[in-house]
């Protein structure tokens, strides 16, 4: 755990000072374009399409 | 403005869902996309990520490496050739990670990865390269 928790020490000190946002600092607008929305679903297609390959071949090493 | 994330391939099957709530405020780099599509096995899968791929671009949220960011980087995995701290295989296992890191330090994004070590590694000769660990982005 102290190990760990240095490493994320280690890792803030080589980023400098500056704070980085987090997840939860990222909202989708509450009005979105077509084009948009269009993303958002052809992108949840993908992930579902990469999900069930990895549940069929298993899990993938990228190259 | 905050710096906009930018994802390492293999955070995305892990976050999908997350990453789905702040898909227009992340961007997308062509580096991406190859690793996926080079490792994709059935065509409606390819067929799939093409369509996002061509999304990504109508939303202006695709990245690629332009001919200086490649000098730019090949220039900076030299310095990591000649420092001799790691074996060449290991820099040529590096090639893409490195362009990723050029993209992000270039778009003014930060990557997100499980991968921190390689990074680490070319954060060594791109001082403006911000990193963090997708565990600590999204906060698990």
């Amino acid at each position: 755990m102290r190990q760990i928790k240095a490493m994320k020490k280690e890792l803030t000190n080589q980023n400098g000072s500056e704070k980085l946002p987090r997840a939860k600092d990222f909202k989708l607008p509450k009005r979105l374009t077509k084009d948009q929305k269009e993303l958002i679903e052809a992108f949840r297609e993908a992930m579902d399409a990469l999900k069930k390959e990895e549940a069929k071949y298993g899990k993938k090493t990228y190259i | 403005m905050a710096k906009k994330p930018i994802f390492d391939t293999s955070v995305f099957p892990d976050y999908a869902v997350r990453i789905e709530n702040l898909l227009l405020s992340c961007l997308f780099p062509t580096l991406v996309f190859y690793e996926l599509v080079a490792t994709s096995i059935d065509d409606s899968t390819l067929q799939k990520y093409e369509r996002w791929r061509v999304l990504a671009n109508k939303n202006k949220l695709l990245i690629n490496p332009t001919a200086t960011d490649w000098w730019e980087t090949s220039k900076a995995i030299r310095r990591l050739y000649l420092m001799q701290s790691e074996q060449p295989t290991k820099l040529k296992s590096l090639r893409n990670d490195a362009l990723i890191a050029r993209l992000a330090v270039i778009h003014d994004g930060f990557v997100v990865t499980h991968d921190t070590d390689d990074f680490q590694v070319i954060q060594k000769v791109m001082p403006n390269l911000k990193i963090m660990s997708a565990s600590d982005f999204f906060e698990l």
